[in-house]
């Protein structure tokens, strides 16, 4: 029997041929017949197949070894990259992250706002309806659940899919307290619940904030500190936007405005940002952070007072850190702000805790393709 | 004269050929995504149709179908290293699609058919054409179910962004994996038609001659 399985198996080559093809006169039949085979004994064991096997694998594997070689390291940065961002998108304002450790599988990704520990985020992969999903649980400095963002996912459309939407996601927010309850979305149980599910996989890892930034042995920072230091930073640029106008030897980068608010920006110094450029920016925040104690009160006493005050006090802010004064530039960025706007007071004050909310909607809103 | 008898005759497979198509279900719900498993099939077929073609003459009957795999599976790795490199984004999308191109049926088929029997230059000719066909139908396949499933086109692989073309998805059930099923099955209705259609009309004209 086995014998005559082999025998036929050169037909299976001349299955494609039709009856039509053979009882054409053009047909050769040599063509089609199978190579002769070397091995015509049965059951005795060819070693020149099994080395020519043997070979080609060992070639193959070689091959590809040498090319995993090459590319793994672009592969890898790539990767992280696409997470990095997602993870930044969670966190506004913050412009570093980084990999802090794979635990159990799951990638936890650390964020920094200007080389203080502002949060960390794991990514959480589960099962849906039909695929995959992944998500990215990001995590507040009470170690309480402050977003959870979906990465990719292949639900049913209009079905499925809502569970990227916010009205579902937010109900995750400030998760290990016992009195919150997930609804489920109606039509998308089992969907909804593997989000449900993933995020209390990240919870289950029992991740400590503080131990994080003991191990890492950096500074830390909550939420609304970086929110006092964003718009205490436009404050100052406001400032010196004002005094840019009167002498125009010192001008504001047009580029800073936008890097504590914006994702975009931040992002991008992120990906050019080394340890030198994340220490240089903690030192920055260091100086400015020191005189925010005293500073407040009088930034207020002086916008509410009179304008002509603002100049002697500013000053001494906003040269101190080498961030916003840049090398004299003789043009005035269009950015900065007309001198009347700084002599409404009330208006000013508002004005930049406004931006600063607004910019932050945006960036929950995330993925721009699902915010409805 | 060979080349001539294997293509008319991997003509008449275009039926088993759907096949082929089935990771058109899963992968196709954006333009990107179906760019990106397309270009991979497309390269990674030719790679492999040469190489295969190169060994035909060392690869006895009994090993044939191993080597076809080991060198399928080779060559979709290969190309699987190089676009997480140069396109981390569209491979992190497309999960594991991907990589179980190596059992695709349509590489197998054409290295069993075509390259096992011809020299390198119209093996590479073959995966390019074989490539670029599938290429057309998944593209085609993406924009469809993009446009129509989503509302949007042009959106990223992992389907966020894009141009918003409707308001709404028009026909949200072509983003499911059975709308491309039933895309499929239109298709080939469209393709069985105008093949008959032919036909019908070279027996005619056999018949005034």
């Amino acid at each position: 029997m086995k014998e005559k399985d082999r025998s036929n198996l050169g037909d299976t080559q001349q299955g494609w041929l039709t009856e039509e093809d053979i009882n054409s006169p053009e047909f050769d039949p040599d063509e089609f017949a199978p190579a002769p085979s070397r091995n015509a004994a049965a059951g005795v064991p060819n070693m020149k197949n099994s080395l020519f096997l043997v070979i080609l694998c060992a070639a193959c594997a070689l091959v590809l070894a040498l090319t995993n070689v090459f590319t793994v390291f672009a592969a890898e940065k790539g990767e992280k990259d696409i997470r990095r961002e997602a993870v930044l998108n969670l966190f506004p304002g913050c412009n570093r992250a980084e990999l802090y450790d794979t635990v159990e599988d799951l990638p936890v990704y650390v964020v920094y706002y200007k080389g203080k520990l502002a949060g960390y985020a794991v990514f959480v992969t589960e099962d849906g309806y039909i695929g995959p999903i992944e998500m990215l649980v990001a995590f507040d400095t009470d170690n309480k659940v402050s977003q959870v963002k979906i990465v990719s996912q292949n639900e049913s459309e209009g079905l499925g899919s809502k569970i990227c939407k916010n009205k579902f996601l937010s109900q995750f927010a400030g998760m290990p307290d016992e009195d919150i309850e997930i609804d489920l979305i109606s039509g998308a149980t089992i969907s909804s619940r593997a989000v449900k599910d993933g995020v209390e996989r990240a919870l289950k890892l029992e991740l400590d904030f503080l131990t994080i930034a003991e191990e890492l042995d950096v500074e830390t920072i909550t939420a609304s500190e970086i929110e006092e230091d964003q718009k205490k930073d436009e404050e100052t640029d406001d400032t010196t936007a004002s005094e840019t106008t009167k002498n125009p030897a010192v001008t504001t980068r047009p580029g800073d405005d936008t890097a504590f608010g914006g994702d975009n920006v931040g992002g991008n110094n992120a990906n050019t940002g080394d340890g030198n450029n994340g220490s240089a920016q903690g030192e920055d925040n260091t100086t400015v952070y020191e005189t925010e104690t005293e500073e407040p009160e009088e930034t207020t006493a002086e916008e509410t007072t009179a304008e002509t005050q603002t100049p002697q006090e500013t000053t001494a802010v906003t040269t101190s850190p080498p961030v916003t004064t840049a090398p004299p530039v003789t043009t005035v960025p269009p950015e900065t702000k007309p001198p009347e706007e700084s002599t409404a007071p009330p208006e000013e004050t508002t004005g930049p805790s406004d931006t600063t909310t607004s910019g932050e909607e945006t960036t929950g809103g995330g993925w721009p393709g699902w915010g409805e | 004269m060979l080349l001539k008898t294997k293509l008319k005759s991997s003509d008449k497979l275009s039926a088993l050929q759907m096949l082929a198509l089935c990771p058109a279900l899963a992968v196709t719900t954006t333009l990107s995504r179906s760019l990106a498993i397309s270009g991979a099939l497309l390269v990674s077929l030719t790679l492999s149709a040469v190489l295969v073609s190169v060994l035909r003459k060392r690869i006895s009957v009994k090993l044939r179908v191993p080597v076809y795999l080991l060198l399928s599976s080779f060559s979709v790795t290969m190309v699987y290293l190089i676009m997480r490199a140069v396109f981390p984004a569209s491979v992190m999308a497309l999960g594991i699609y991907l990589p179980v191109l190596a059992v695709s049926c349509v590489m197998i088929m054409r290295l069993e058919t075509f390259s096992a029997c011809n020299t390198p230059g119209p093996a590479a000719l073959d995966g390019l054409i074989t490539g670029a066909e599938f290429s057309v139908i998944m593209l085609g396949c993406g924009f469809i179910r993009e446009l129509l499933g989503t509302g949007r086109l042009f959106a990223d692989p992992f389907g966020q962004g894009g141009l918003k073309i409707f308001p709404a998805a028009p026909v949200s059930f072509l983003a499911q994996p059975a709308g491309a099923l039933l895309l499929i099955g239109a298709g080939m209705a469209v393709f069985q038609y105008i093949q008959i259609r032919s036909e019908k009309k070279a027996a005619a004209e056999l018949e005034t001659v």
